[in-house]
């Protein structure tokens, strides 16, 4: 991890030096104390094993956005038999769907690209690039609101020409020879930036011929393997769901899809959805003075120490500690009065 | 209540295979608690969120501490978390745990000016804020945080070609941008490293 030079690259507000400067060695060793003297859930004293490959972080506490809300809904528990009906499937991935359906479902139509990387997905701004090997292209959404910003500030790149970009008249900005990009006028909420570092002006107007508006499947298919996708969705619920005590009437239909996230955030989205089903249930029990429904919440709530799901995530994030947390709580007969936000389902 | 070596923080030295995780640990946030809030500080709107940023990047290290590698791919992982926390503040998520009033005062009150300085630096951070925030993060991470495109794959969790990839046309792009000089005006307002995350907080 040695200083290298970036050329052009300002130079940062504080350097290693400012902060080592900075009079906080008392802030810094209560804060130490505070952190050490935090319970764990696993304080074993096996030395931590050497990563076998540098890891990802995937340690998020999911906070769900108002978007994300679970609806505790009744129905037949029918997850657990193979296949599903398609109508549920298409419940289980609606927001993922409307998302898609919300974003600029953009796609290079020619052979060999495909998207490598997707930052923003169900955001107001976002970019996706594509890739077919030796060139690359990335294609921005953007807010309406900084239209104009953007176009300004183009603008004092070069002078604009004329293109079509997905059938609107758009503008061409050329950075350089061999770096181009469009930006087009807004359509609905959003505007698009094509970027492309793909060869000469020619090939990248050749490219972005190639650019096509798709439907939401084919758009959704076309992710990265690694995401979660809609038609997945269902198996891989149902096998997260191996091994979790689901309260009665558990409908997988009410596990909202906030994001095409990976297999932690996924996996919180589904325990996260268990979980509080069983909390409002014990909460419910308890108001009504229902003990023996009380303690079957309380207890199926404490058995996710043993959800095979969370158990996976628990070597990735932090995710489950945050449930079990809450779980001894409910069992200690106190209401865990955030646990809606902390898992996800308010 | 239980505290890491201080002699292990004050020494700075770095022990991986210590058996006891107290000390690891310890020696975990010695050795990178300086790094770890130069990141935040370069990045986060206020100094109070740049404490944050540290408090819960260490707590979820000692609460994962067997998943942190060893060596100094554990500053790596330190800096992915740290980078998800950030993007939690910046999407207005409220904090789980309540740790480090204490940094977060005395950080306030050690950089009364952070606001002032980030504003100063937007100014020369125009022609970073235009670019895309992949190609800002790749070009941040190199130059600031002086890593390596292997590394930089590690805190992004990009392949590392693809890193190699996207610094080389960030830098070019970069340099294009510092040859254009269009002044204040040409500055992108709303993007991430020059407008204040609370902004958005509020309006999100």
């Amino acid at each position: 991890m040695t200083k290298s030079t970036t050329g052009p690259m300002p130079e940062p507000p504080y350097t290693d030096d400012d902060v080592m400067a900075l009079p906080l060695d008392r802030a810094r060793q209560e804060l130490l104390e505070e952190i050490m003297s935090t319970p764990t859930l696993h304080t074993d004293n096996t030395p931590a094993p050497p990563a076998d490959k540098p890891r990802r972080t995937r340690w998020l506490v999911i906070v769900a956005s108002a978007a994300a809300a679970a609806v505790v809904v009744t129905g037949p528990v029918w997850w657990a038999q193979r296949g599903g009906s398609e109508s549920t499937t298409g419940n289980v991935s609606s927001w993922a769907v409307r998302a898609a359906e919300d974003a600029p479902r953009v796609l290079v139509d020619a052979p060999g690209w495909e998207i490598t990387y997707v930052y923003g997905f169900g955001s107001p701004e976002g970019e996706l690039t594509f890739s077919n090997g030796s060139q690359e292209l990335d294609v921005h959404w953007r807010s309406a609101e900084n239209y104009d910003r953007y176009f300004r500030d183009r603008a004092h790149v070069s002078t604009g020409t004329p293109v079509e970009l997905l059938g609107k008249p758009s503008t061409m900005f050329t950075y350089g020879e061999g770096d181009y990009t469009t930006i087009r006028p807004v359509e609905g909420d959003s505007f698009l930036e094509v970027r492309g570092g793909v060869g000469d002006r020619s090939q990248y107007l050749a490219v972005l011929d190639q650019l096509v508006f798709t439907d939401v499947d084919t758009w959704l298919a076309a992710m990265p393997p690694e995401v979660v996708m809609p038609a997945e969705r269902v198996e891989t619920i149902q096998g997260m769901l191996e091994g979790v005590r689901t309260p009665p009437g558990f409908d997988i239909s009410t596990i909202p899809a906030e994001d095409l996230g990976d297999r932690y955030h996924f996996g919180a989205r589904v325990t996260g959805t268990v979980a509080c089903a069983w909390i409002e249930r014990w909460h419910q029990a308890t108001r009504a003075g229902d003990d023996a429904a009380a303690n079957a919440a309380a207890a199926a709530l404490q058995s996710s120490k043993q959800w095979p799901i969370l158990l996976e995530m628990d070597r990735q994030g932090d995710y489950p500690e945050v449930l079990w947390e809450i779980a001894d709580k409910v069992q200690a007969g106190r209401f865990p009065v955030a646990y809606k936000q902390g898992l996800g389902c308010d | 209540m239980r505290y890491g070596s201080e002699s292990a923080l004050l020494g700075g030295h770095v022990s991986d295979t210590s058996s006891a995780p107290d000390d690891r640990f310890g020696n975990l946030y010695g050795a990178n608690f300086g790094p770890l809030l130069g990141y935040a500080l370069r990045r986060a709107a206020t100094a109070e969120d740049a404490a944050d940023v540290v408090s819960e990047t260490f707590l979820v290290a000692w609460r994962r501490l067997a998943d942190v590698p060893a060596g100094s791919d554990a500053r790596l992982w330190l800096y992915g978390v740290a980078r998800r926390v950030l993007a939690n503040q910046r999407r207005g998520t409220e904090r789980r745990d309540r740790l480090g009033e204490r940094l977060r005062h005395d950080l306030a009150a050690a950089v009364p000016d952070h606001a002032d300085l980030l504003t100063a630096r937007a100014d020369l951070t125009t022609a970073l804020a235009r670019l895309g925030v992949v190609d800002r993060e790749v070009l941040q991470l190199t130059a600031w945080e002086g890593l390596d495109p292997r590394e930089i794959a590690t805190v992004l969790d990009m392949p590392a070609g693809a890193v190699r990839t996207r610094l080389s046309r960030a830098r070019a792009r970069l340099r294009r941008e510092l040859g254009d000089d269009r002044g204040v005006d040409g500055h992108v307002a709303g993007d991430p490293l020059t407008s204040a995350p609370r902004n958005r907080r509020e309006s999100s």
